[in-house]
């Protein structure tokens, strides 16, 4: 087999380099690939000699486009003349076994492992199939902030910094808005960059594809030859840390393009390592749920944590998105607005689809109150879609990021979800560990702080650096309550009330007025309000049974905060 | 947290009872926070009665640190009804049952003694209230010293009457103490 094929390698070889050498119309890419594709067949004695870097991929062949000529002086070209290929030999002699004999070729050697190029297609703006938002609103100050990191600026002059990769990520949890900003701050600026590329960057195979992609919108590819993703990536890259206008011109800054890449939802930074352009006059936007994002080496030097609207944004957002469907000469109703985006939790995400819905089903905002406090906002999305499979339904909760948790973060996340969301003193949860019984709760410290890990990572929840205390989205609780049944309800809501019980600090009739325990009960008081509001409703559901815990922590609790009027 | 508890299946247990009692108790110290004479009284009697249930082995009646503060909240609810002498009555009730208690201390009169000045105060026998209210005060210096920030009990119920600091010779102390916790 590598006999044929060295064989038959050799021969193209011939009649190719004897084209290029007499400067004829330069090679035919496809007989330069089935030239190198044959030379080196199987072998990754390429990288020994340093013509490209190992892959991460094993597909060796996506190694092979350089077109490597050796000096006259190299030893090993010592050879000079035909090959005998009867001779057993390797295949890096194969590979240089391609190299012009110096008695027949040309006495000027081409450089090095020289890369037959295309020329960019520019400008390039591949957004995919991302199309600016006629609804977008707000979010100005992010947009100037992202421009401060990303754009060039007059002082950033020295040679050194031009060249390195500037950075921005956008943080934040599902539904927050983080997509939509990134689109818009595309389209927004497309002309301060000479190219625009948008890439998913949640899997490294798509992120392989992606680039492959951006090969072909670039130029730098036919669409026919990108099946060799890994070289497709590796040609991008080429361009972004060499970003020529022309390959032709020569090097000089009115030569150099600019581009901004944009990494949608790099959830897992190691998707990026193969990805991330170090060097390049260029800019890069990442998106992430990861709030980690910001300060990783391989996604950004900048960023933000991105919050929901505040209620007056959200109402203004809201007010904006409705007024094309309601009826003219409606009266004001800021209250129900307020009301309404209250509960979507000011989540960009949610307005917009409820709005969609309250259009599909002619609702009024109070109508959509009523229904949205009957049935949960899951329930009224599938109710409003237009979507006629299973499968084309959009659900809220994977839209948040709760698909795809694993059985204990859902697990502390439902405890969570029926405690005070502004604040839970995190020995709550640490000290559940040990006496709840809820399946798929976490039984021990190491699983507590792998299921944080992963809640935190997907901005469910965040947490506070000093007090440690873990805060969490309205929206987030509402949808993980509306995903348990109603066995499951009464579970979590149980283990919850152990959970603060057991961190509660109960106190005697005879010390009942000491004030010692009262910065202790400040910190657990909100989430005792949390269960005692949602008693009502719990102890409504078949399987729930009152227990004594309750009354002890609603009395002692009740005792506490008579004591503070 | 009354619903919780009849709702409760198994309600023989001193534990149940316990939480019945103290649920007892917050309704009728609430309704008294807010005024709510009538509730006041039914509550805080209906959590004395509870109490006057209880026996020891011997078929004694059971004295301890919850009789003594359910007496008291009840004479503060017949004096919150306009029943000073009764009051006064169960003030007395409260003293005797903690100073009939093995682990007596007199800081335990805090309440009960106070009160008892306060109704003599009402009652206009002024001698009395202040010579009253000059012994808690004392008792309290001793335990927890002249600026006593322990006592939240002690000053609130001196001092939330203002007018009842004309009787009290150690004025400018309770003011001082006052101030401290506030």
């Amino acid at each position: 087999m590598l006999r044929t094929s060295l064989e038959s390698a050799v021969n193209d070889a011939r009649s190719l380099i004897s084209e290029k050498f007499q400067g004829k119309a330069s090679s035919s890419k496809l007989v330069q690939n089935t030239l190198l594709t044959r030379c080196i067949a199987s072998s990754r004695d390429w990288n020994e000699i340093g013509t490209m870097r190992s892959q991460t991929t094993e597909d060796v062949r996506s190694q092979s486009i350089p077109v490597l000529n050796l000096p006259s002086e190299h030893p090993l070209s010592e050879q000079g003349g035909p090959l005998d290929i009867q001779a057993p030999i390797s295949s890096v002699e194969a590979t240089f076994g391609s190299s012009i004999p110096r008695s027949q070729g040309n006495s000027n050697p081409l450089t090095d492992f020289e890369q037959l190029h295309r020329q960019p297609h520019l400008p390039c703006f591949a957004m995919k199939n991302y199309k600016r938002n006629g609804d977008f609103f707000g979010r100005n100050d992010i947009l100037d902030m992202i421009d401060k990191s990303l754009l060039p600026t007059a002082q950033n002059t020295d040679e050194l910094d031009r060249n390195l990769v500037r950075s921005f990520a956008l943080c934040g949890m599902g539904g927050v808005g983080k997509t939509e900003l990134a689109i818009e701050y595309a389209y927004s600026r497309q002309s301060k960059f000479d190219a625009i590329f948008w890439v998913t960057a949640d899997d490294k195979n798509i992120l392989t594809e992606e680039f492959a992609r951006i090969a072909v919108d670039l130029g730098l590819k036919d669409e026919r030859e990108v099946q060799d993703l890994t070289v497709a990536r590796e040609l991008v890259k080429g361009w972004l840390s060499n970003p020529v206008r022309s390959y032709d011109a020569p090097t000089s800054s009115s030569n150099e393009a600019s581009w901004l890449l944009i990494f949608d939802n790099a959830d897992k930074f190691d998707v990026l390592e193969d990805f991330w352009p170090t060097t390049g006059l260029g800019a890069v936007l990442t998106t992430s749920r990861d709030p980690l994002a910001k300060s990783q080496t391989h996604t950004a030097n900048w960023g933000i944590d991105l919050r929901p609207f505040s209620s007056p944004e959200a109402m203004q957002f809201m007010d904006i998105i409705t007024r094309r469907f309601l009826p003219p000469g409606q009266p004001t109703q800021d209250k129900e607005i307020a009301e309404t985006v209250d509960k979507l939790g000011g989540l960009p995400l949610l307005i917009t689809q409820m709005a969609g819905v309250m259009a599909r089903l002619r609702l009024s905002y109070l109508e959509f109150l009523t229904l949205c406090n009957e049935s949960g906002i899951e329930y009224i999305n599938k109710t409003g879609n237009s979507a006629k499979t299973p499968e084309q339904l959009y659900t809220i909760s994977s839209k948040i990021g709760l698909d795809g948790l694993s059985a204990r973060s859902l697990g502390l996340l439902y405890m969570i979800s029926m405690l005070d969301p502004e604040r839970i003193p995190e020995r709550i949860l640490t000290g559940a560990c040990s006496i709840v019984s809820v399946e798929d709760f976490p039984k021990n410290l190491a699983q507590y702080f792998e299921a944080r890990a992963q809640l935190l990572q997907a901005s469910l929840i965040n947490q506070n650096p000093d007090t440690r205390d873990i805060w969490v989205h309205r929206i987030v609780q509402d949808v993980a309550k509306e995903r348990l049944n109603q066995q499951h309800t009464v579970e979590v809501y149980e283990a919850a009330i152990y959970a603060v019980s057991s961190a509660w600090p109960f106190a005697r009739l005879e010390s009942r007025f000491n004030t010692t325990r009262y910065r202790e009960c400040a910190a657990l008081f909100p989430s005792v309000i949390r269960l005692k509001n949602g008693y009502g409703t719990t102890a409504s559901l078949d399987t729930f049974r009152h227990d004594l815990p309750s009354a002890k922590l609603f009395n002692d609790a009740g005792w506490y905060v008579r004591c503070l009027r | 947290m009354q619903i919780i508890c009849d709702q409760l299946e198994d309600k023989s247990t001193e534990e149940v009872a316990y939480i019945v009692r103290e649920t007892h108790h917050n309704q009728g110290t609430a309704a008294g926070e807010t005024n709510d004479r009538e509730h006041f009284l039914t509550h805080s009697r209906l959590w004395l009665d509870m109490m006057l249930k209880r026996e020891t082995a011997d078929g004694q009646l059971l004295l301890d640190y919850e009789l003594g503060i359910g007496y008291n909240e009840v004479g503060n609810a017949y004096a919150m009804n306009g029943k000073y002498q009764v009051a006064i009555e169960h003030f007395v009730k409260s003293i005797e049952t903690f100073q009939a208690l093995p682990d007596y201390e007199d800081t335990m009169l805090g309440w009960p003694e106070s009160n008892i000045g306060l109704m003599y105060w009402m009652l206009g026998y002024h001698d009395d209230a202040e010579r009253a209210l000059t012994e808690i005060i004392e008792i309290y210096k001793t335990a927890y010293g002249t600026d006593d920030t322990n006592s939240f009990k002690y000053v609130a119920s001196v001092v939330s009457r203002k007018k009842l600091l004309t009787v009290v010779q150690d004025r400018q102390n309770v003011v001082r103490t006052w101030k401290c916790l506030r």
